[in-house]
């Protein structure tokens, strides 16, 4: 065993690193299964000192490393280069402190989302972004890809919940960001929100504060199902300029129903109807009553076929469930799924769906959508064969021009994913060369030598068309020889 | 185009903007509508680059509730033109919107409320060479590439300049009532902003303040919104007296005296006021931010080593040549990022 | 490497299902516990599927992974692209055990009991016969000491009931005694290898139970083991000897029930394990005892019992047979019963057959926290239908120094005498 793998044995113990080549493929790759790279090593440090002494100790060797939480990031964050070490942070997962008068908590960066949430639920309380992968991403990861969730249209996103870090700097100093009373200090820098999202490449965030939301005294989701997407469209658009401010808009289409209806998450959505979308009302008691009154009333206005509203903790959850194992759920339609997470402004989102119902037929694709609609934020999702190199190029093809129509609408190329490994060549879209440069000096101030998560989020300035290269990269590893 | 350092510049638009920085005058202050919200110290020598000729609203897209403002647009003509839109930036501030987000003296009204931080989705800046770069979009999402536009808040304009910012905007609450109930003890103000702060829903802005002179007690202050019978009903329920009175933002030091500002949990704030003499001004917003004027340095000395040793934050923001900036001390590693950040964007320290 | 890419074969299919997306990761027990990805399902699938495509170099450098699985499918019930997870891992197993049968003395144990004793009713009584006496002579503290035994099996390795409790049921049919009203219904009763010599008392009220509602039970004398256990140990062709000789025992038979969720899972799987219409057919004539008695309904009111109690979901009863609701259905009927929730009633135990002969460490903390649930709701009794589940929980019980008895539903729907 090399030197370096020792002493990382020496600093957390035997069965806190893992070296063995064919276990160290478990760490492949994320949700976005495309690129995958196996790491020299896995460590699952246990506190922040630990930590600290695992990246002084790398620091001092050069070797790059790779912070990772719960792997369910879809953008490739983090994936780790075959000379780089991964510090798995699945073992710290202690809620350290909770205050109830003060409304926060502190946690460590392993602690799973849902989870952080079902511990101060009897206080009434909760923690208010909820990915779909809630019940197994991190808070850790969260901070670190600024991650939303259906109820960020009324609630914001990871950076309006997090009021504090302890970073593990890329040297392994220790910094301390903002404050349970506010994440800004006076007269200082809003570091926690410009590290909020930065992906792992500027440090590690051992320990976390975040807002903690009272829970509200009631809750209603609504569930319409349409004949035609635009009619889904046109009633969130009347329910928004209405002005009501509903916890979520979800909107899901007839592929996707189909798919989840076939799926233990199976929810009972009309598996006839072009899409379903899903209103989540919360306040008080009347003040649902009425909204959602108002809210059937659009529905009904837009030719809702079908109309159910619940107002009880399970029949709720029994309408969520098939949203939040929607993209699982697209494991039925072909073995590997492409999760796209375009943005466009809300009141184009019917033109988006034409233009990119044309791009999946132009590339002979099987794409289907689930998004949140009061965000504009799309998910088309493309489901197809990873060993059948000419459908991979057919879908990375359909994947760039869907990021393109998003850009070219005002949007954005990721609106929750991140831009990881995937999005290199479309981040060019929205930036030029000076923007990018920016970002880069934002970068060098934490991570000066570029060995903490190296290789994300900013393309390199000679690389071009990294995505044509995708499809030779699946094929590779599905036939290691033939490739060589 | 004035050229001499020292003097005062206005320029209409961000290509005029960028052309004074590629000029390389010296070191440059940026400069808003002189709003009380800045409290910057005068830099002797320095350009003085004023940033509200750029005025214009550049794009008001209200069914998407987002719009893109020159810096220099004022809050005033902002909420102007979004009034028959139904619409709001519903952050606490005035002045330009520039100077605003940059000084993000208030942060959020109320208990998780909206801050300048959480409104601000993308922007158009120049570095301090004059180079135009953009960071974020204009959409209400987005996490492509890193948000160098979040460091714009609490820069006080010494890391670029903002020329255009593009806003989050949110609809106008049904109905919204303001009230104040004065004259409390600090017990009683207490009790209330703790049973307003377990309002699940509807407040929307919260103040504890003690004014000058002290013989008036406590005042707390607010505003409830949402549907005009809920809002009635929690009147009603926490006995809140309707009131016309606009917020206060911020406290005027007295004469030959400081202001401090910090950060506040609810909890600490019992703790906090016994630092304090007993009769200084003091205004806390519920965001978590607080203010209190104290008639002399070494008055301010005391409280400032009262929050240091209580972990607190706080930090002189108005006072006598310099004296302002200082503060309860800030974390090492934090202190050492921000510095490294404003030598990568402005290496040469222009903007002061 | 065996698996060349001719033989993938349908385990790699199913691999393919897996979109990566890790909702099965909270559910999984050894991931809970060591949080390590090649500790859980995503990682664990994800290994199988390298090692199909031949892209693992030493395939027993993965198999500490793959053997710390508890196999409780908890992951199969998260999981919305619907991987059949547990026939994957199945048939990798039997590959790697097939290539290179499992090391170690504990391995070596498990084979040998599993197969030589625990297969075979007569020994395994005479087993329990032996073990009973050591224990009235003090011998197994002798044994621990000795180092004949280890300590965690000794920990856990059940107090052996008297002779009079491990007595078997009579074999052949029993019908409803005078004065109940008969249904017309005979079913035929699975008595499994463990429940007998180690909760006789459970099969006895089992058989009381239907007689007592007025159905007609048959007790084949030619049943065998399920062959649960050689299946998950990586040795499916013993279990089909096992499974073919249950198929025929109970080929008369409408209705096959059985009161051990981990058998009535194997049993309700033949059709799999052995790749024919006589297994499938006999598969779907199973029936755990809840899910009977629950459809059918109960006639005889069980006697009444003040006492509050946590029903805990045995693993292959919840996530192997999607039975729920019937056992919570059936206490709610007892008189004076009070039922409480508890934290996850759905997380494993960490019994999972033997698997606490085979990883002490993780089934421990496993075990711990199960308990701690159950303790935290403060209850007198805790109901749960599966004899592994049984005895981990007592066991954890008992060593924790808590006063909380463990019952099957089954004991607690006896009518009054």
């Amino acid at each position: 065993m090399p030197a370096l793998e020792r002493e990382l044995e020496r600093l957390l113990g035997e069965r806190a690193v893992l070296t063995a080549p064919d276990a160290l493929l478990a760490w492949e790759c994320d949700g976005f299964t495309v690129h995958k790279s196996r790491p020299r090593a896995v460590v699952l440090p246990n506190s922040t000192a630990q930590v600290q002494a695992v990246v002084r100790l790398l620091h001092a060797a050069a070797v790059p490393f790779v912070p990772r939480g719960a792997g369910t990031c879809l953008s490739g964050g983090p994936t780790a280069g075959a000379d780089a070490v991964v510090i798995d942070l699945a073992r710290m997962r202690q809620v350290l402190h909770v205050s109830t008068e003060d409304l926060y908590a502190v946690v460590q960066p392993g602690v799973v989302n849902l989870d952080l949430t079902t511990a101060v639920h009897h206080l009434g309380l909760h923690y208010a972004p909820d990915p779909s992968s809630q019940s197994v991403c991190t808070i850790g990861g969260n901070f670190a890809e600024n991650s939303g969730g259906p109820h960020c249209f009324k609630y914001g996103m990871t950076v309006d919940h997090v009021l504090g870090a302890v970073i593990v700097l890329p040297d392994g100093a220790l910094c301390r960001l903002g404050d349970p009373a506010g994440a800004r200090l006076p007269g200082a820098l809003d570091l926690t929100a410009v590290f909020c999202g930065s992906e792992g490449t500027f440090g590690i965030a051992t320990e976390i504060t975040v807002r903690l939301c009272r829970d509200q005294r009631a809750v209603r989701t609504l569930l319409g199902a349409f004949a035609t997407m635009t009619a889904a469209c046109r009633t969130v658009s009347d329910i928004v300029a209405a002005g009501l401010v509903p916890a979520a808009l979800e909107i899901l289409d007839q592929a996707t129903i189909r798919a989840v209806e076939a799926s233990v998450y199976r929810a009972g959505y009309p598996a006839d109807a072009a899409a379903v979308l899903l209103v989540e009302l919360d306040g008080p008691d009347d003040v649902v009553a009425e909204e959602a009154a108002e809210v059937r009333a659009f529905m009904q206005q837009n030719g809702g076929l079908r109309i159910e509203e619940a107002t009880d903790a399970a029949e709720r959850k029994r309408l969520w469930k098939g949203r939040k194992g929607a993209f699982g759920a697209m494991g039925r339609l072909n073995t590997d799924l492409y999760v796209l997470d375009g943005v466009v402004p809300r009141t184009r989102l019917e033109e988006a769906l034409v233009g990119i119902s044309a791009i999946g037929q132009k590339h002979g694709v099987l794409l289907t959508n689930v998004f949140h609609a009061g965000d504009g934020n799309l998910h088309p999702n493309i489901s197809y064969d990873g060993r059948d190199a000419a459908m991979t190029a057919r879908t990375v093809a359909a994947g760039h021009e869907i990021l393109q129509l998003c850009v070219d609408l005002g949007g954005s190329v990721s609106g929750e994913h991140g831009i990881g490994t995937e999005k290199l060549d479309h981040v060019r879209m929205m930036y030029g060369d000076a923007d990018l440069d920016v970002m880069a000096r934002v970068r060098a101030a934490w991570n000066p030598d570029g060995r903490c998560n190296p290789g994300k989020v900013l393309p390199s300035r000679n690389a071009c068309a990294e995505v044509a290269k995708w499809p030779q990269m699946i094929a590779k590893v599905l036939d290691p020889e033939g490739g060589a | 185009m004035s050229s001499i350092a020292g003097t005062h510049v206005r320029p209409r638009d961000a290509a005029a903007v960028a052309e004074v920085l590629r000029a390389r005058l010296g070191r440059v202050r940026l400069h808003g509508s002189g709003s009380r919200q800045q409290r910057l110290e005068p830099v002797p020598g320095a350009l003085a680059l004023d940033l509200t000729g750029l005025a214009t609203i550049d794009r008001l897209d209200a069914p998407d509730q987002t719009c893109s403002v020159d810096c220099g647009v004022t809050r005033a003509q902002l909420d102007d033109a979004l009034r028959p839109h139904r619409l709001e930036l519903p952050c606490p501030g005035d002045g330009t919107l520039g100077g605003l987000f940059a000084s993000d003296p208030i942060g959020a009204a109320a208990p998780g409320g909206q801050s300048p931080r959480s409104l601000l989705l993308g922007m158009d800046a120049l570095l301090a060479d004059g180079t135009p770069f953009k960071s974020g979009a204009r959409v209400v999402k987005s996490v492509a590439g890193f948000d160098v536009h979040k460091l714009l808040v609490g820069s006080e304009g010494r890391l670029f300049v903002a020329t255009r910012l593009h806003l989050r905007l949110k609809p106008l609450p049904r109905a919204r009532v303001a009230f104040a109930n004065q004259a409390l003890d600090r017990e009683a103000a207490l009790r209330l902003l703790q049973q307003l702060r377990e309002l699940p829903h509807g407040l929307q802005s919260l103040q504890l303040l003690r004014v000058a002179g002290g013989g008036g007690g406590w005042n707390v202050r607010g505003a409830i919104a949402g549907r005009a019978n809920f809002v009635a009903a929690t009147l009603r329920a926490l006995s809140l007296q309707e009131s016309d009175a606009h917020p206060v933002l911020h406290l005027e030091a007295p004469a030959g005296g400081e202001v401090l500002a910090g950060l506040a949990l609810p909890s600490a704030l019992p703790r906090l006021l016994a630092g304090l003499p007993t009769d200084a001004p003091f205004l806390w917003h519920g965001g978590g931010r607080f203010e209190t004027t104290l008639p002399v340095a070494n008055a301010t000395d005391r409280a400032l080593a009262a929050l240091a040793s209580a972990g607190g934050h706080a930090r002189i923001v108005a006072a006598a040549i310099g004296r302002r900036g200082l503060g309860t001390p800030i974390d090492a590693g934090h202190r050492s990022i921000a510095d490294r950040l404003k030598h990568a964007l402005d290496p040469h320290d222009v903007l002061c | 490497m065996t698996f060349s890419a001719d033989s993938k074969g349908d385990a790699y299919a199913r691999t393919l299902d897996c979109v990566h997306c890790g909702l099965c990761l909270p559910t999984c027990p050894t991931y809970q516990v060591l949080g390590v990805e090649a500790d859980s399902p995503r990682g664990r699938i994800y290994l199988m599927r390298a090692l199909a495509e031949g892209r693992v170099q030493d395939p027993q450098s993965i198999r500490p992974f793959l053997d710390r699985c508890l196999d409780c499918r908890a992951c199969e019930t998260a999981c919305p692209s619907g991987v059949k997870y547990g026939e994957v891992l199945e048939t990798t197993r039997a590959k790697l055990e097939q290539q290179q049968p499992a090391r170690g003395l504990a391995a070596w144990l498990v084979r040998t009991l599993l197969w030589h004793v625990v297969a075979h009713q007569r020994r395994l009584r005479i087993a329990f016969a032996l073990l009973r006496a050591t224990e009235r002579l003090g011998l197994r503290w002798l044994a621990t000491r000795l180092g004949l035994m280890p300590a965690h099996m000794a920990a856990i390795a059940p107090t052996v009931p008297p002779a009079a409790e491990r007595a078997p049921l009579r074999t052949g049919l029993h019908v409803p005694p005078p004065g109940v009203a008969r249904r017309g219904v005979k079913v035929a009763l699975f008595t499994g290898c463990i429940m007998e010599p180690v909760f006789g008392r459970v099969n006895r009220a089992t058989l009381q139970v239907l007689l007592a509602n007025g159905f007609d039970v048959d007790v084949p004398a030619a049943q065998r083991c399920c062959g649960a256990l050689l299946v998950h140990a990586g040795q499916p062709e013993r279990a089909r000897e096992l499974a073919r000789a249950n198929v025929a025992a109970f080929a008369d038979a409408d209705l096959v029930l059985n009161n051990s969720a981990g058998c009535g899972c194997a049993m309700k799987e033949y059709g799999h394990l052995l790749g024919d219409e006589a297994g499938a057919a006999f598969g779907k004539k199973c029936r755990d005892i809840s899910e009977f008695l629950a459809e059918a309904g109960l006639t005889a009111a069980p006697r009444p019992l003040a006492a509050k109690a946590a029903y805990d979901d045995p693993c292959h009863l919840c996530h192997g047979q999607g039975v729920r609701a019937q056992p919570r259905q059936l206490l709610a009927q007892v008189p004076g019963l009070e039922m409480v929730a508890h934290g996850k009633p759905e997380d494993c135990c960490g019994s999972a057959g033997i698997y606490n002969l085979l990883q002490p460490d993780v089934a421990e903390e496993i075990g711990r926290r199960k308990i701690e649930s159950l303790v935290r709701a403060g209850v007198d009794l805790v109901v749960t239908g599966n004899p592994g589940c049984m005895l981990q929980i007592d066991s954890h019980l008992r060593r924790a120094g808590h006063r909380i008895a463990v019952r099957h539903p089954i004991e607690l729907l006896v009518p009054p005498a």
